[in-house]
């Protein structure tokens, strides 16, 4: 009996000191539409076999993201929202930001596209259109990263955009288009999403290729200084290895519906 | 007092009523006459009460005609008049969660009655019981005995023809089982019909007109001397056998 | 990381500055919830009573689909009238979906078998003799129905209350069929949900206090009323 209970005991010494002898996993928040893009397990898979170390990906919105960062619930945060990253970093919250990949957002819309922005040059020449239209344009309204972008391009063209046919929906970018799907309206979106969903809403891409409509992706870790108790090693390691060349040619050759999505900022 | 002699208002032929396969009621006949205080007897389970409701048109039995004012109708073209001019009272009667006033104008304001009239109704009633003072009091903080007093007071209200009192007496004490023999006298004086059920024999003091015994689902018109024994039952002679 | 109680006294200062915002969403959520109790009501209360009341061939059935129906999540009840209500789905012309209409159909579906699962109980329990009285007094019915409904009150007040708790506080077939569109369509979980991914937390908390402050407000009221009834019966 004294044995067993030995035995089961030393078996319980092992099992912990094997739990601690592998590295504590990686806490990284990241947005739905990230996490949506399928990119995410191709490249983490990819990361652990590297290096051993296991990411746990919360996925929500950006502002959630930048949140859990700055509040040192996660050790690293991926998010596409280059005025906020930077105003988190600039606070002290993030270092060693890296640009390491961009995507882009498009405009989408009624496949009649009753506003006419197909033939619209500039994007902001096609958010003219739907205003002056006052066709249905359903909006994230969740300060996400796409709903900040939207609104600095009203901005750019120097619109206000307000009134019934302004959907302010505060909900995911899936669900979003599912709405404008449903209302025949417009939506801004990035390119992920609506490669995932194209098959299953009635809308058409009408207008994309405008530079503003660039969505560059960067990946920053918690500052260590704010939170001590940071993941601060694993999250360094996972922006290098993000950044080197091995993890920059899997996101130039990822594919998503067999189209290219990401093109990856730092291959030599 | 001649009501025997009155043409009946309303007869029953044909009455039959089945539980499952047990039949309750078997081919009764039966007919009532204007102001008649017949008292009904039968054992425990011998359907009184289902024949009561059915008279009151709450139940449907599976077989009846009605005749009604010379016409023979069915269950379904005569349960709205029986609704009517029938009241059904409980063995334990039930009060709605009101005031006593309440209560007994609760018949009288389905009539569409002015409120003056429905005041003037409610306190005759009231009268009539004797708990006047009690108007305004909920209906659950009365007695066994009060609470029967406003429910022949609320049904007398609504002056119908026949009142169908389910052992009116059965669970009170001797001095409410007397008020409440007073009242069915006086309902009797007022030409309304009263049907009185019990599984014993004494009555007290009432003016029996008729006694029916219901005897295995089989209905027996006994004649009042022979049938209640005269220790049990005092009966008026003078009223007997008219 | 911001403090709970930060977070809640910013809440408490949003809820009694009069946030216009706050209020809107506030003013949304009763709105829609109340409209919605208001249609099922009358027809889950006539079912229950029905059920209580009368045998037929299949109650029984009925009264076991009913109590089913009460563990039926409300995302599934969304999605059901999701389908239905698209474009694409066999109701789509009706364009109601992402209106309040389409959410107050939503709760309808949610607080119905709850309605009639408790209005059955009370009726259930509810003595015979109130029907059979009123019919002998000559009512008609449909009168004699309303008393009875009268002498249950309390218990279909509960059935009320808990119902409304349900669909007030409920996220997932508000947020598929309304759409949560601002000034519309946003009532206080969806907003919670969009306040939480937001990270704005204040706001979250303060939606949250007055989704309790109305359960405790509510709870308080039923309480009285049944207390009440306790003390005549």
């Amino acid at each position: 009996m004294l044995k067993t209970a030995r035995r089961l005991f030393a078996l319980l010494l092992i099992c912990a000191l094997a739990g601690t002898a592998q590295a504590a996993p990686l806490k990284m928040a990241t947005t739905t539409s990230t996490q949506n893009s399928g990119l995410l397990d191709l490249l983490l898979p990819a990361f652990q076999k590297d290096t051993g170390i296991e990411v746990q990906v919360i996925a929500v919105g950006t502002g959630k993201a930048l949140k859990m960062g700055r509040d040192g619930d996660v050790d690293v945060v991926m998010v596409h929202a280059v005025a906020a990253e930077e105003k988190f970093v600039a606070e002290g919250f993030g270092t060693d930001r890296v640009q390491f990949m961009y995507n882009d957002f498009v405009l989408v819309g009624p496949k009649n596209d009753p506003a006419g922005i197909k033939s619209e040059q500039t994007v902001t020449g096609a958010m003219d259109k739907i205003l002056q239209m006052q066709a249905k344009f359903v909006s994230r309204g969740d300060d996400s990263g796409t709903h900040k972008k939207e609104k600095s391009l009203w901005k750019a063209a120097n619109l206000t955009p307000a009134g019934s046919w302004y959907i302010e929906a505060g909900q995911g970018m899936g669900k979003v288009l599912q709405m404008a799907s449903e209302l025949n309206g417009y939506s801004l979106t990035d390119r992920g999403t609506w490669l995932a969903y194209k098959g299953k809403v009635d809308l058409a891409l009408l207008n994309a290729g405008d530079e503003k409509l660039s969505n560059p992706y960067g990946i920053i870790a918690v500052s260590k200084a704010k939170h001590p108790d940071t993941n601060y090693t694993a999250a360094k390691q996972m922006i290098d290895w993000i950044s080197g060349q091995p993890a920059q040619q899997l996101i130039k050759n990822y594919r998503l519906h067999g189209e290219p999505l990401f093109i990856p900022l730092l291959l030599k | 007092m001649s009501m025997d002699t009155n043409t009946p208002w309303l007869k029953l032929h044909d009455l039959t009523f089945n539980r499952g396969d047990r039949t309750i009621l078997n081919n009764l006949s039966l007919e009532f006459r204007a102001g008649e205080l017949v008292l009904m007897t039968g054992q425990n389970g011998s359907g009184k009460t289902t024949l009561l409701r059915i008279l009151a048109g709450l139940m449907k039995p599976r077989r009846v005609e009605f005749e009604i004012a010379g016409k023979r109708l069915n269950w379904r073209q005569s349960y709205r008049y029986l609704r009517e001019q029938i009241c059904y009272l409980h063995q334990h009667p039930y009060l709605f969660d009101c005031s006593v006033y309440d209560n007994i104008a609760y018949g009288l304001k389905r009539k569409k009655l002015s409120r003056q009239a429905i005041g003037a109704k409610v306190a005759e009633a009231l009268e009539l019981i004797s708990l006047e003072h009690l108007a305004n009091r909920n209906c659950q903080e009365l007695s066994g005995g009060e609470k029967q007093r406003v429910a022949i007071a609320r049904a007398w209200a609504i002056a119908p023809r026949l009142m169908l009192l389910d052992e009116p007496v059965s669970n009170l004490d001797k001095r409410s089982r007397a008020i409440c023999y007073d009242l069915i006298n006086q309902l009797q004086q007022q030409q309304i019909g009263v049907v009185y059920t019990s599984h014993e024999p004494q009555t007290g003091k009432l003016n029996l007109n008729r006694h029916i015994h219901l005897y295995e689902g089989e209905l027996s018109t006994k004649s009042l001397e022979t049938e209640c024994p005269l220790t049990a039952i005092e009966l008026k002679k003078g009223n007997v056998g008219k | 990381m911001e403090s709970l109680s930060a977070a809640s006294y910013q809440a408490l200062y949003l809820l009694f500055t009069g946030d216009s915002a706050l209020w809107t969403i506030i003013g949304i959520s009763f709105s829609v919830s109340v409209r919605a109790l208001i249609y099922a009501a009358p027809f889950a209360i006539l079912t229950a009573f029905i059920l209580a009341y009368f045998t037929f061939p299949g109650r029984r059935l009925l009264v076991s689909i009913f109590n089913t129906a009460l563990s039926i999540p409300a995302v599934v009840v969304g999605l059901t009238l999701y389908i239905l209500l698209s474009k694409a789905g066999p109701l789509g012309s009706w364009r109601l979906l992402f209106t309040q209409d389409a959410m107050i159909l939503g709760q309808i579906g949610l607080c119905f078998p709850l309605l009639v699962a408790m209005a059955h109980s009370a009726l259930q329990a509810s003595d015979r003799r109130a029907w059979e009285t009123a019919l002998t007094l000559g009512a008609s019915p449909f009168r004699a129905l309303m008393t009875i409904l009268h002498e249950t009150r309390f218990g279909l007040i509960g059935a009320l209350v808990a119902s409304f708790g349900r669909i007030i506080a409920e996220v997932g077939s508000s947020m598929m069929l309304g759409g949560n569109i601002l000034n519309y369509t946003r009532n206080i979980p969806t907003a919670i949900a969009l306040e939480t991914s937001k990270g704005s937390f204040a706001e979250g908390i303060a939606l949250g206090m007055v989704l309790l402050f109305m359960a405790l407000f509510l709870n308080i009221l039923l309480g009285q009323v049944q207390g009440k009834g306790e003390v005549t019966q």
